[in-house]
Order: C-alpha cells, then structure tokens, then sequence
C-alpha cells in the first residue's frame, strides 16, 4: 500500500469515526471527564496547600510574636513534664529560643508542586505538615485520609484516575468491534480489497481509535492543567503529553488488536473487559497485597515501650544522662549557665539530645519497614499500566511512595538545623528572643527531587509497546481467516 | 404475568451466560471474602496483643505517686469493627491505639496510610467493595438485552398485540433480572459471605442481615437503572455499550468526583495550630494561681461543710486544684473537637449528598456505616477514650485529694502498685445497630429515592417502548 493510499485509509477511517455518534460521545465524555478530573485535583491540590500554608505561617507568626514576651505560657510545659505534681508556674521572665524550640510545636509545610492537580488524590495519603520539637523526630499531622470518610470511601478524582480506569474503558467502548463487526458480518473482505492489506486497515483503524482518544483527552488536560496551577515548566508539560501520548498509543492498539483477532465483537469485549480487570484492577491491587505481606509493619509495643522511655528522660531525669551529656558537649554544662533560665536551658538541651534518640530509637523499626515497602511498591508500580501512569505522575509532582518518609526526613534535618541554632543561643547563655534570633531562625528547604524522566521514559515505553503491538497484531490479521462467520453462513 | 414471569425464570435457569458469570463471581468473592478476612483476623491479633499490653503494663508498673501513674499512662486499643471483615471502609486509614496520657488528648496511632492504594476502595479488596463497584457490572451484562432484545427481534411487536401490559412486562423482566442475580451474584457471594463469617468466627446476625439488605437494595437499583438502559437502547449492543458507559460513571467516576468536590469545597480545617492549643491548654494543667485555689476551696467546702476554710483542708489542695484544671482543658479540648468534627461531617454531608445518582458510592457509604467500619464509628470509639482519659486522671486525682500521696514520691518506691488496682478499666465502648443505622441513614434514604426515581422512568420508558413498537 502506498503511502499516499494508507492516508487516504487513515483519513476515510479518522473521519468515519469523529462523526459516529458513539465517535462523538466518547469524545464529549472524555474531554468532559479529563476537564473535570483535573479541575477537581487542581482544586483539591490547593486545599492540601493551604492546610501546610495556615500552619507553617501560624508558626512563622508565632516565632516573630514572641520575640520579646513572657515565658510564663511555655515554661509552665518545663514544669509539667519536669517536676510533678503540683508544680509551680514558671517564673515570669523572658521566652528563649529553647522555649520556642522544645516546649512549643514548629510546623513545616510538605509543600506541593505545580503537578499535584494531576495526581492529587495522592495528597489525602499524605500529611500537609509535621511538628517539630528539637527533642523528637517530627510528627506528621493526620492525612486527610485519617478524617474524612469521604477522601477514603469514595476516591479523589484526578488525570492519574481518569487515565487508569476511565481511560481503558473508553477506549474499549469505542474499539471492541471496530475490526471483529466487519468480521462478523462478512464485510471484512470487501474492506480489505481497497485497503490493500490487513495491515493497512489495521493500522488506519489504530490511528483514528488514537486520534479520537488524544483529541479527548491531552488538550482538556494540558487547558485545565494551566489553568488549575502556577509556574507550569515547559518539561514537565512535555512528558505528561509524551506519558498521555505513548498511553493511547498503546491502549489503542491493544484494543484494536483484541477486536482484529477476535471472531466476534462479543468475543473481544469479554477479553478487552476481562484484561482490564486483570491489568487495570486486580494488579495493582494484588501489588499492594504483596507489598503489605513481604514487610507486614511491627508490632507497636516496642514503639510504645520506646515512647514511653524517652519521656521518662524528662520525667525522671538522670544525673547519669546529664553527665554524659555534658561531657559530649562540654559547652552546655548547666554550671556554665548564669541564672535561672539559662541553667535550665542547657539542663533541658543536654536531656533533650537523649530524648531526642530514644524517639528515634523507638521508630526506627517501623521506619525501616516503611522504608523496605516504599522500595518494593516503586518496584511493583512497574507492573501494570495504571500503576505505571500513577507512579509517572507521582514522580512528576513529588508525591510518589517515599514522599512520607523523604517530608520527613527533611523534617529531621530541619530539627536537627534547629536544634544547632537554639544551641549556639543556649551556650551564649541567652535571656530573651529578641527579633534579630526570630529573622534568622531556620527556615525549611527541601531539595526538589521531583523527575520528569519516569512520565517521559513511561510514554515511551508505552508507545514502542504500542508499536509493537500493532505490527504483531497486523501481521497476524493478514493471516487470518477472512471467510464469513457461522453466524453469515 | 404469570407466564411472563415463568418465562424469563426459565430462561435466567437456563442461560449459559448466568452461570459463567456465576462462576467468574465466585472466584472474585472467594478471593475477596479471604483478602477481608484475613486482613480482620490480623487486625483482631493485633488488638488483642495491644489490649493485653495495655492492661499488664498498667497493672505491672511500678508505684508511684498517683498523679505520676497518670502521666505514665495507660495504652489502649480499638477493637475491629463488628463486619470489618466483610467491609473494611476506613479501617486501615484510621488510628488502633493510644497511650492515654494524663492532661494530653492525643489522636491515635498506628493509622496504616502506608498501605493504602490508588483507586476504588483505596486498595482494599473485600465483599463490600465487590458488591458496591463490580457486581453491578455483571448485572449489566446478564440483562442489558432483557428489553433491547425484544425490540431487536421484534416480539415486543407480538407482545403489544397480545395485550401485555408495560407493568407486566417490566415486573417480568425485573423478576428475571432479579433471578438471574440471584444465581450469578447472590448465590457466590453468600457463599462468601458464610466462608468470611466461618473464618473469622463472627456472626452477627442482625448487622449482617442489614449490611445485605443495605447491598440489597443497592442491587435492585443497578437493576432497574439495567432495565432501563435496555428500554431506552434501540439495539443489545446499543445497551451493553450504553450500560458499561453508566458503569463506569455511576461506579467508577461519580463516587470520585464526589469525594474530590466535597474535599475542596469543604475542606477541613488544618490540625496543626488545634494541636498546639491543645498542648498548651494540656500543659496548663498545672499552673496554679489563686483563681483557681480559691475554686478548688469551694470545692472541697461542698464535700465538707464542716471545714470553715482554715487550717489543714480535708483534701489535698493541689489535687483538688489538678482535677479542676484538668476538667477544664477536657471542656476547652472538647470544644475544638466538636467543631471539627462537624467539618468533616459537614464535607461527609456533601459528598453523600453528590454521589446521590451513584448507587455504588452510597452503597458504600451505607456498607461501611452498617459494618461497623466508617470514620463514625472510628471517631466515636475515640471520643470514648478521650472520655475514659479524662475519669481515669479525675479516679487518681480523687485518690491523691482524699488519701495524700499516701507515701508514693515522684520517683520509684518500695511501695506496691496494688494501692491503685481499684482504678477503673475502659470498657470499650459498644456501638449498636441504632448508631450504625443513623450514620447509613442519609446513603440508605437517598438509594431508595435513586430507585424509586429509575424505576419511573423505566415504566415510562418502557410504555413509550410497547405503544411504538420497533421502528426496525
């Protein structure tokens, strides 16, 4: 067939598909889904944002806000943990920065990044912030999975939902017969003598099945993208349209190839429907199964024992932990201190070093076991489309299966960063929290460690699959039967 | 009507498509009956281990002051939800335990977010998910041609003639629908249902009665939204193609998209600064001022009139000053409490309210409320800790009041824990069908009303169908 006689086919068969009214209403109801599904993230993208934002500036506010006041409201937390029962108020005398940074919760913001309206049903998995102490590793606040039925029960729609379950079935809606009718009916044959070969029908069938998906489906979500977020980057724009491309490519050969190999339309449907189930739903469900019997999470006695440690190290202080303390950081000795406040500062500092390892100590397990699972779902996320468009996207806006672990982490880094600034104020025996200490107290800086390779690397993939697929799936037709079925005969 | 009826028994006994789909049904549910139950029997394990923790660690603890014992805490579980092994709603999102802490109301622990998925039933798989999402799906294949195939082969022609009735003729068909579920659908997952009941040796009878009435109703809805599909359709084809297109909206897209509206245009409010309130307020519990000494005075007075407030009061003034303080930070802390959960009631409300045209996502909703395993539940069995947390620190405030420190110091001491055993136990709290029943209220109402709604329409349509005959 010449090059000039398939496009003719590709036009004739992209034509006779827009203007078929089940052509049409898929079309209407894909771009009507994609506009929404990303609208809908885009704007539950930006509640998740605000949520971190109200925190971390109620923090910032807080931090300028004290810088000069009394410490009575911190301080009487010292006596409540330090020294029951019946303790006293603290003596009114000025806030410190150990005041600020260990009897007061800091909250750093997870941050979200101008792909979250994509995948952001990913963010009711993940906290918007954590609290920091100087004296434990940070706490993350409760996802919004944790309290609203809602975000649980029923789902979150985003492009990365759309994509893995609507998607399929569009495609499947508008393909399952669009070789196997023709067979069906006898009118293959008569098809195929100006087409040329199985091929070139084949072929031209594929693309126009493409067209009408891509049509339906990249514009509405590169429009409600741009419109749904700020500081959109030329890449990452780039990849989502090669990841959405190389999708369809391969959805619609896949789809195309059940329908040209089958004998009859009901055959395909119940082999594109059945092989949707299996890639669409029950592999990414059987991945997680997998994930959650290989690294089963710990019992929590141990962490519970391990909390219970570490606030004994303020409850029932030992001269032992101080003298060991202090001798690590000779600086922080509480006899260097020149009054009541800075005494108690580095006696305070010097618990908090083995407070904070306990912690620590008490989370590690679990830690490790989040950790081995995030590594082995990043592994299995390769194994089904949907899991693959999703972990593309994840990557894309930062919110992938290590996202929890890596906030936090940073979250530790940043406490640790806290920690030295109130240490340097403790040594220098400071009296009060003056504003210059509140403008230069640390400020949270992740490292941007989103990728727009795996979205780009994904399209690929999909679309040499999707090659593939057809110039297997065409090689085979021409060796098909073409005679009329028993129901023609 | 009889012979209608006895027709399409026959045909739904004798059709090769019900029993396939009978079969694939059955896989699935035993699949899913074992996924659920074995995910309960480990959550019903884990529980057990940390309530028994719980209770040796508080009795094996070492004296000390009382108030002290207080502030050691006391760990306490949440049991699974009655039918969590049916439906496990957001059984994995949701804290199990928490170390009651004296003055500190903390949320619970052990939330499993790490184990949730992407996708319908954010990657559980259990009986209430299958029923809710993909059964209908197998409805739709067993009767998208009930009426579409009259049409096409021209008997509602011979039947109009014969004097069928459009009400006949669609109690007919929603009989044959029904039968035809029956065998491809209720028959395996009862099946399933008594397999997850055997293994995790639970049955109650009630609740589950329910937790199938409310899938029940679900089912009839899907098939009458069938039966309608296949009225409207000209074609079998038209109407499978049209019925896996309302699938895929009314079970996979709307139940979504109506989670997604109700998180942005509800959201609830961010934790963070109601957790540094409630800190503060906790670590308040132990300043003192003369406000609250001379409250603590009139509070002993009441108990003794006798004591005209001079010399040596009856009841240890610091303790009295402890309670009073602490019953007000539980007032504050409740107070903030109450208003959020009546945001995240408030976006509950509105994303039941969207996905009213989804019999899936009320489905859902309702399943989860009945089996014991919505945030409801969750939220509740909380707030009964957070309760229990605060007559625990009021028990040994009381203790200390009325018998001093009675020899207990700070630090450990010779003395024996067995002074305190009499402290009172959490009970866990049990909430019955009536609770459950009014958390499904609102799902359950707006399934009924989406029934009633299709099946006038598919009485109008199908009229519409028998007086025109077949253009064909």
């Amino acid at each position: 067939v010449s090059v000039i006689g398939l496009s003719r086919i590709v036009r004739l068969e992209r034509r006779h598909l827009f203007r078929s009214p089940r052509g049409r209403a898929v079309l209407a109801s894909l771009s009507l889904l994609t506009l929404a599904s990303v609208f809908v993230g885009g704007a539950v993208a930006r509640t998740h944002r605000s949520a971190g934002d109200r925190d971390e500036g109620a923090t910032w506010a807080r931090i300028r806000e004290s810088a000069g006041e009394a410490a009575v409201a911190l301080r009487t937390s010292t006596s409540a943990i330090g020294s029951r029962p019946g303790a006293q108020a603290g003596a009114a005398s000025q806030i410190t920065s150990f005041d600020l940074a260990a009897w007061n919760d800091s909250f750093v913001a997870r941050g979200d990044s101008p792909s979250t309206p994509l995948i952001a049903g990913d963010l009711a998995l993940l906290p918007d912030s954590a609290a920091i102490r100087i004296y434990e590793p940070p706490t993350a606040v409760p996802s919004l999975a944790e309290r609203s039925p809602a975000a649980l029960i029923l789902g979150t729609i985003d492009l990365a939902w759309l994509l893995a379950l609507l998607l399929p079935l569009a495609a499947i809606a508008l393909g399952f017969d669009a070789v196997a009718r023709d067979r069906e009916r006898g009118t293959l044959a008569m098809l195929l003598a100006p087409a040329g070969s199985g091929r070139a029908l084949f072929f031209a069938r594929v693309v126009a099945s493409f067209s009408l998906l891509w049509i339906g489906v990249v514009p509405a979500a590169m429009i409600a993208w741009a419109l749904s977020t700020h500081g959109l980057r030329v890449r990452d724009a780039l990849s989502v349209c090669a990841l959405l491309t190389g999708l369809i490519a391969f959805i619609a050969s896949v789809v195309i190839a059940v329908s040209a190999l089958a004998d009859r339309s009901a055959t395909s449907l119940a082999t594109l429907i059945a092989g949707w189930l299996i890639l669409f739903v029950a592999l990414p469900l059987a991945s997680s199964g997998l994930v959650r019997t290989a690294y089963p999470l710990p019992d929590p006695r141990a962490r519970l024992e391990g909390e219970l440690a570490a606030q004994d190290v303020f409850s029932r202080p030992s001269s032992a932990v101080l003298d060991r303390e202090a001798e690590r950081d000779p600086k922080l000795d509480p006899s260097l201190g020149q009054d009541g406040t800075s005494i108690q500062n580095r006696y305070y500092m010097l618990l908090s070093r083995e407070r904070y390892r306990r912690a620590k100590g008490a989370r590690h397990e679990e830690e490790q076991v989040l950790e081995q699972r995030a590594e082995l779902a990043e592994i299995l996320l390769w194994s089904s489309p949907p899991t693959i468009v999703s972990f593309a996207l994840a990557e894309l806006a930062g919110t992938g299966p290590r996202e929890r672990g890596e906030f936090l982490e940073d979250g530790d880094a940043y406490r640790a960063a806290v920690e030295r600034f109130v240490r340097d104020r403790v040594v220098a025996n400071e009296r009060a929290f003056d504003q210059s200490s509140a403008d230069r107290w640390p400020r949270l800086d992740r490292p941007d460690r989103r990728s727009s390779l795996t979205a780009l690397g994904a399209g690929l993939a999909f679309l040499i699959l999707g090659i593939v697929v057809a110039v297997v799936a065409g090689a085979w037709m021409d060796r098909k039967d073409l005679a009329p079925t028993r129901e023609d005969a | 009507l009889n012979a209608l009826v006895a027709k399409e028994l026959r045909l739904a006994w004798r059709a090769r498509r019900v029993w396939l789909a009978s079969l694939a049904m059955g896989v699935l549910s035993l699949a899913a009956a074992a996924s659920g139950a074995s995910q309960f029997l480990d959550r019903r394990e884990a529980y057990e281990r940390l309530a028994s923790y719980g209770e040796t660690s508080f009795q094996k603890q070492k004296a000390a002051h009382p108030h002290q014992i207080a502030h050691n805490g006391y760990v306490v579980a949440r049991p699974p939800a009655p039918l969590g092994f049916l439906d496990g709603g957001v059984e994995t999102a949701y804290g199990t335990y928490v170390r009651l802490d004296a003055h500190k109301t903390r949320s619970l622990q052990g939330s499993r977010t790490a184990e949730l998925a992407r996708g319908p039933g954010a990657g559980r798989f259990d009986l209430g998910l299958l029923l809710a999402v993909f059964a209908p799906a197998v409805l739709i294949l067993l009767g998208y041609d009930l009426l579409a195939g009259e049409k096409a082969r021209g008997t509602l022609d011979m039947m109009r003639v014969a004097g069928v009735e459009a009400r006949s003729l669609i109690v007919s068909k929603l009989i044959g629908l029904c039968a035809r579920a029956v065998i491809a659908v209720d028959a395996p997952i009862a099946v399933a249902v008594a397999i997850a009941c055997a293994v995790a040796g639970e049955l109650p009878l009630v609740r589950l009665g329910l937790w199938i009435g409310v899938h029940a109703v679900a089912l009839v809805a899907w098939a009458l939204i069938v039966l309608l599909v296949s009225a409207i359709a000209r074609t079998p084809r038209g109407a499978l193609m049209i019925g896996l297109a309302i699938w895929g909206l009314l079970a996979l897209a709307v139940p979504p998209i109506s989670g997604g509206l109700a998180a942005a245009l509800r959201p609830l409010p961010p934790m963070g600064e109601e957790m540094v309130q409630a800190e503060k307020w906790a670590a308040s519990a132990h300043a003192q001022n003369e406000v609250l000494r001379a409250e603590a005075i009139r509070d002993v007075q009441k108990r003794h009139p006798e004591w005209n407030g001079a010399g040596d009061p009856p009841e240890v003034l610091d303790a009295v000053m402890l309670r009073l303080a602490d019953a007000e930070v539980a007032r504050k802390v409740g107070r903030v409490l109450d208003a959020m959960e009546r945001e995240e009631d408030r976006q509950a409300r509105l994303a039941t309210e969207a996905s009213m045209i989804s019999p899936s996502g009320l489905a859902s909703l309702a399943s989860s409320a009945i089996a014991g395993s919505d945030v409801s539940h969750m939220r509740a069995a909380w707030r009964a800790y957070e309760a229990y947390r605060v007559t625990l620190m009021a028990w040994f405030n009381d203790w200390w009041a009325k018998n001093g420190s009675g020899g207990f110091d700070q630090y450990q001491t010779e003395k024996s824990f067995a002074a305190f055993q009499d402290a009172p136990r959490l009970e866990q709290p049990a909430f019955g069908i009536g609770f459950a029943l009014a958390r499904a209220g609102l799902p359950l109402i707006l399934l009924v009303a989406t029934s009633l709604l299709v099946a006038t329409a598919l009485m109008l349509s199908a009229r519409r169908a028998i007086g025109k005959g077949v253009r064909a």
